[in-house]
């Protein structure tokens, strides 16, 4: 998805004007005395705000370290002394990355998981259960559900999205790779997924984008997803809008300010360094025909 | 790690702990780090006004120009090309004229400044510290270095006279 730094990077809250999310196209009769007056593009008054943020990490440099950092010559004697900025900048990333899925409640800060109105749970047979018990046409099954769930979505956005995302719990995907049907196909249920949907072209000839994210923070029974069951997601990160069909991003990043780095102070003994983030949260103006999200539908957890 | 954690962001910050406690090189190198999350409204997780003046960005594209921004003389951008970026010497410096270009937005960006990178022994030594020694061995009470105040007496004195 895309990110916004928006134009001040020191903000405390990070607002999104909604008027640009609002309108569209009528057919009407000319001849009709209440069409020839010029309508107003209806503008919905409206904003989202998301508090911003700091996260920051710090971490010493003593003299004895930056000293044997330099020696070079012997393997012995130097040492990588970025080790410690990386695993700085790593916790920061993480922290931000189960943000951007999770939300936080307390702070008002939204995550993917939270945009739509409610999170489906997805009933039928899970992809790894169709994997684990259907042994003639496992792909078959898993495509037709895998379509069932993708149709509507796209039905929705009337398949103006730009690229459609699949973000799926590593079980999910691998459950997808099962052959079609061991008397016709070979082929995954992925497979022909992408290639049944790719069959089709856009009005300008091109053909729509898929992308799949396998992501390991939806994997279930995790410290990330303590549940028994993984969490699957339908994105759709931008749409060709307006009369010079311009690309909107429908969810965004905000995040005034991802890369800091405060002035540093060289100490006698050590010197601090540290970093800082700031995050805000989802933006997603037209909530839940941009993210759509089902639980279980990878694994229910115990075999299924 | 050290936590310093604001109201209501204790439910992250306990789960990326957990994550981090399971990876051994992340506990040995964080142990003395120093994590803080907060709120920015919240006053105790502020960005101290010094930070905000000599901010130091790192390769965020948000807020740092881009390549074609850098200034640098043609000799410089050369060296840039042919060597790459670490060999020559960075410096941020804000600028209001590259902003977004909507009317009345006065947000900028950091532009990258790159100058020749003084070698150590070469241009330190043989060019630039000799004459900053020629200019120390000359003390005020030596006859050489007096001609001066003849001929501008005040030099001392703090008016700026010439």
């Amino acid at each position: 998805m895309k990110f916004e730094s928006g134009s001040e990077p020191w903000c405390e809250v990070m607002d999104l004007f909604l008027s640009d999310y609002v309108g569209f196209a009528s057919l009407e009769d000319t001849g009709q005395l209440s069409n020839n007056a010029i309508r107003n593009v209806q503008v919905r008054a409206g904003m989202m705000s998301t508090p911003v943020i700091n996260m920051s990490c710090s971490y010493d440099l003593s003299i004895e370290e930056m000293k044997r950092a330099e020696q070079s010559g012997s393997p012995f004697g130097s040492q990588l002394i970025t080790v410690k900025q990386r695993y700085a900048d790593y916790a920061l990333r993480m922290l931000v990355a189960y943000l951007i899925y999770f939300g936080n409640t307390n702070t008002e800060t939204v995550g993917l998981l939270n945009v739509p109105t409610s999170i489906t749970s997805y009933t039928p047979a899970s992809m790894n259960n169709i994997f684990l018990t259907n042994a003639t046409n496992p792909g078959a099954a898993q495509l037709l559900a895998l379509e069932q769930i993708i149709v509507p979505f796209l039905t929705t956005v009337y398949n103006k999205i730009e690229t459609l995302k699949l973000v799926m719990s590593p079980t999910c995907y691998n459950a997808l790779t099962a052959p079609y049907s061991t008397q016709y196909s070979a082929e995954g249920a992925i497979k022909a997924f992408l290639a049944n949907f790719l069959a089709g072209k856009t009005k300008d000839g091109g053909v729509p984008n898929i992308e799949i994210v396998i992501e390991p923070l939806f994997a279930p029974s995790t410290m990330f997803n303590a549940n028994t069951y993984d969490y699957f997601m339908l994105l759709a990160t931008e749409m060709e809008t307006g009369p010079d069909e311009e690309k909107t991003p429908l969810i965004m990043c905000g995040a005034p300010l991802m890369e800091f780095v405060y002035p540093t102070i060289p100490g006698a003994y050590d010197t601090q360094y540290k970093f800082l983030k700031r995050y805000a949260g989802i933006f997603a103006p037209i909530g839940g025909q941009s993210v759509a999200v089902w639980t279980g539908f990878g694994t229910k957890g115990s075999g299924n | 790690m050290i936590k310093r954690i604001g109201e209501g962001l204790e439910g992250p910050v306990s789960v990326i702990e957990n994550f981090f406690s399971h990876i051994p090189g992340a506990e040995e190198n964080l142990q003395t780090a120093e994590l803080t999350v907060g709120l920015a409204k919240d006053n105790r997780f502020k960005i101290p006004l010094g930070a905000l003046r000599q901010a130091a960005y790192v390769g965020d594209p948000a807020h740092v120009g881009d390549e074609s921004s850098i200034y640098a003389s043609a000799e410089v951008r050369a060296l840039i090309k042919a060597k790459g970026m670490g060999a020559v010497d960075t410096r941020f410096v804000f600028d209001h004229s590259l902003r977004p270009g909507k009317l009345g937005d006065m947000s900028g960006k950091y532009r990258l400044v790159a100058t020749k990178r003084k070698d150590l022994v070469l241009d330190g030594v043989l060019d630039a510290a000799p004459a900053l020694l020629a200019g120390q061995g000359y003390s005020p009470w030596n006859v050489g270095y007096f001609t001066k105040v003849f001929k501008a007496p005040l030099l001392y004195s703090r008016r700026p006279i010439w």
